[in-house]
């Protein structure tokens, strides 16, 4: 950490201190408590054989070291303070201190630590050379796929430090006001590994290390309010992310035929250049969150607005969302209860204008060069309205009913293409059922239909034969002949949820869960989509004897799809 | 479903494409239990595993026809390496066991130890990942 990070926890630290021990002073009667606990001790670490995967969050380092916790609980009247600290080692380091005076104010502050060991990607499944005959004698062809590693010794890992504070203040009155203020800081240093790749007269992939240093800090301040039936939120939360370290720079490839030399340069980009590369944007977030809620005789609304910003400040892009929800529930007579809710969201991303420079205009035999300037368009902008009706009915204290149905829409403004305004449409029902017979069983049944118009399938993945065009044109004509489509999504969704909880004494209990659910998709024109999903649980909590105690979970998650393979038949 | 669109003379013979089945099991288990074996020494024991595997077939793949098979001499059309690369499974296991020990009201001994076992062995970008770690630990307890 910085000296500045550290100059912040000290401080937020001492403004804890200072906010609990300020509080109005207390009678030398009022009750007190005060505990110190301290642990003095060691561990000793070993490893064996690829240690960076199953020790991901250990600092990897064989051999003993000391360690050190140090814990306080105390009250006094009605201030409570707590400590905890704990050395593991000088990478993982946690110290919290929180306190609360009077139900008025209320803080904690917090630095936790930890390494990160990173794997590096050897790329040796990135090897291969275009054979020029069916036995794949050498030497081959031209055409190639090779890697470097230009840091094989590279230890690759980081340090994670996180700063957090909550305040809360309560001020005396009837309308009951709270004052919430949180900050939160993630800094990451250490080293990690980034890939090159360049293409074009050979695929060559190099692996380079570089520095980490990514600092992210977020801040929230707002208020609560309730001074009647009516509650009132505001939270401005405010996020950004900076990395320190250095950009890494890579010597891009001098584009030429492998085989024979020929200069390639006019069909790449970059050609023997030192190129930066892996540059992450300067990103900032703003948001306001405002929830109100109030009850009016059997009814209870609920709404909020949500509005937010966030930007690439490196290369000037923003997205914009606005969202509300409304809630209402009421119980028209004591069996039943309804809950309707509606929600719109709306999200504008910036479209991102790639300027890339003319192609083919080193080629002697274009006469003129080619512009490949194009604009994203992103798939994120797009409005989504929800709505959904939910019914309880419970006749008697053993059962409860349920029916619900929900319908939702997503326009996405440009997908597949520009202004499209494609949608995807969906009706959600469901019917549910609870039994409790006696204190010592409940059973939860639930059946669910999702049906789902146009979940956006990806088109035009395919491509058909009929190359007419001379190259280079014929990249044009690529276009042309795609065709076909392919999905992971269904249309539609049968499902069954079941919960069964079981204690037959105040020593045991049970409790088993089953999801499974079927979707289908035959609206496409390459594949009838069947996805099967299966989720058994089981958890028990056995206590015979005061002395024993046992508790335990079993889980498993089935998944099965069925798609799609493609492979390319061209000749070069 | 298979669908190959072959066409003519031309060195350009488009794509085709054949059904897959892709599957996935994961199975997580975890068990402790605590025993308060005096008013003095309390022990505890607790263990957790997990195997995930997933797996891909290509369920009808089709024939390359003899025109592309001919044409493009260089390519062998074996897919087998797919299925193969598709293959992960993992193995992951921790088990622990601790103990305290009160030597006085205010001073206590602990001592405990885990260790955590992984079996990868698919190795496709990272190499072999398999590998243990252990830990133990002892120490003092003062309360004042």
């Amino acid at each position: 950490m910085k000296k500045t990070d550290v100059c912040v926890l000290i401080s937020l630290l001492i403004i804890v201190g200072l906010l609990i021990s300020s509080s109005p002073t207390f009678s030398q009667d009022e009750p007190s408590f005060s505990s110190w606990s301290l642990w003095l001790g060691g561990h000793y670490t070993g490893l064996n054989d690829f240690y960076k995967k199953v020790g991901e969050f250990d600092s990897g380092k064989e051999g003993a070291l000391p360690e050190v916790l140090l814990n306080y609980s105390g009250y006094k009247g009605e201030k409570n303070l707590w400590f905890s600290g704990h050395y593991y080692d000088s990478k993982r380091i946690s110290l919290e201190l929180s306190g609360r005076s009077k139900e008025v104010l209320s803080g904690k502050v917090s630095y936790s630590s930890f390494y990160r060991q990173r794997e590096k990607d050897l790329l040796s499944n990135l090897m291969v050379r275009e054979a020029t005959n069916q036995s794949a004698s050498p030497p081959g062809g031209g055409k190639m796929v090779t890697h470097e590693d230009q840091t094989p010794n590279a230890d690759f890992g980081y340090t994670r430090h996180q700063i957090k504070s909550d305040f809360e203040v309560k001020v005396p009155g009837k309308a009951k006001l709270k004052l919430i203020a949180a900050h939160r800081s993630i800094l990451e240093k250490g080293e990690d590994q980034k890939i090159v790749s360049m293409h074009c007269s050979s695929c060559h992939l190099v692996s380079k290390s570089v520095d980490v240093d990514r600092r992210t800090h977020s801040a929230s301040l707002g208020f609560e309010i309730n001074p009647s039936n009516v509650f009132l939120s505001y939270m401005f939360s405010f996020r950004s992310f900076k990395s320190e370290a250095p950009v890494p720079v890579a010597f891009y490839d001098t584009a030429q035929n492998p085989i024979n030399g020929t200069d390639l340069s006019g069909r790449v980009i970059f050609s023997g250049e030192e190129v930066p590369f892996g540059k992450l944007s300067q990103n900032q977030k703003l948001a306001h969150t405002v929830k109100v809620s109030t009850q009016m005789g059997k009814s209870k609304i609920f709404g909020s607005f949500t509005n937010s910003q966030a930007k690439n400040i490196s290369e000037g892009l923003e997205i914009k969302s606005n969202g509300g929800t409304l809630k209402y529930v009421v119980n028209p007579s004591l069996k039943t209860k309804f809950i309707a809710q509606a929600s719109l969201n709306r999200i504008e991303n910036d479209t991102v204008g790639v300027d890339n420079p003319p192609w083919g205009k080193t080629d002697p035999a274009l006469e003129d060069s080619e512009q490949f300037d194009f604009i994203r368009y992103s798939n994120l902008t797009r409005t989504e309205a929800k709505g959904s009706a939910e019914f309880i009915y419970q006749p008697q204290r053993k059962y409860r009913l349920s029916f619900s149905a929900g319908y939702q829409q997503i326009k996405r403004d440009d997908y597949p293409e520009a202004g499209a305004d494609e949608k995807t449409n969906k009706l959600k029902f469901s019917i549910g059922g609870k039994y409790r017979p006696t204190s010592k069983f409940t059973g939860l049944l639930k059946f669910f239909l999702e049906s789902i118009k146009n979940p956006a399938p990806y088109n035009l993945i395919f491509e058909n034969p009929g190359k007419n065009y001379p190259s280079p044109f014929y990249y044009y004509q690529r276009e042309e002949l795609r065709y076909g489509q392919v999905t992971n999504q269904p249309t539609l969704v049968n499902g069954v949820e079941l919960n069964l909880n079981l204690r037959p004494s105040p020593k045991a209990s049970l409790s088993a869960s089953l999801r499974a659910s079927l979707g289908t998709n035959s609206d496409i024109d390459t594949l009838d989509l069947k996805q099967t999903k299966l989720q058994p649980t089981f958890s028990f909590n056995l206590t015979p004897t005061p002395k024993w105690n046992f508790f335990g979970n079993l889980s498993y998650i089935y998944n099965k799809s069925n798609g799609l393979a493609a492979v390319a038949m061209m000749d070069g | 479903m298979v669908n190959a669109t072959v066409g003519g003379e031309q060195e350009h013979y488009g794509s085709f494409f054949a059904q897959t089945e892709y599957e996935s099991k994961a199975l997580t288990l975890s068990a402790n239990i605590l025993f308060l074996a005096t008013q003095k020494l309390n022990l505890t024991l607790s263990g957790s595993f997990i195997n995930s595997k997933g797996t891909m077939d290509i369920t009808d793949m089709t024939e390359v026809p003899d025109e592309v098979f001919d044409n493009v001499a260089s390519a062998d059309y074996d897919y087998t390496p797919i299925i193969d690369y598709s293959d992960l499974a993992y193995t992951q296991y921790q088990l622990s066991f601790g103990g305290e020990y009160k030597i006085t009201e205010k001073v206590s001994f602990t001592a405990d130890a885990v260790y955590y076992d992984l079996t990868d062995d698919e190795g496709y970008v990272y190499g072999i990942e398999t590998g243990s770690l252990y830990i133990i630990r002892t120490g003092v307890r003062i309360g004042f």
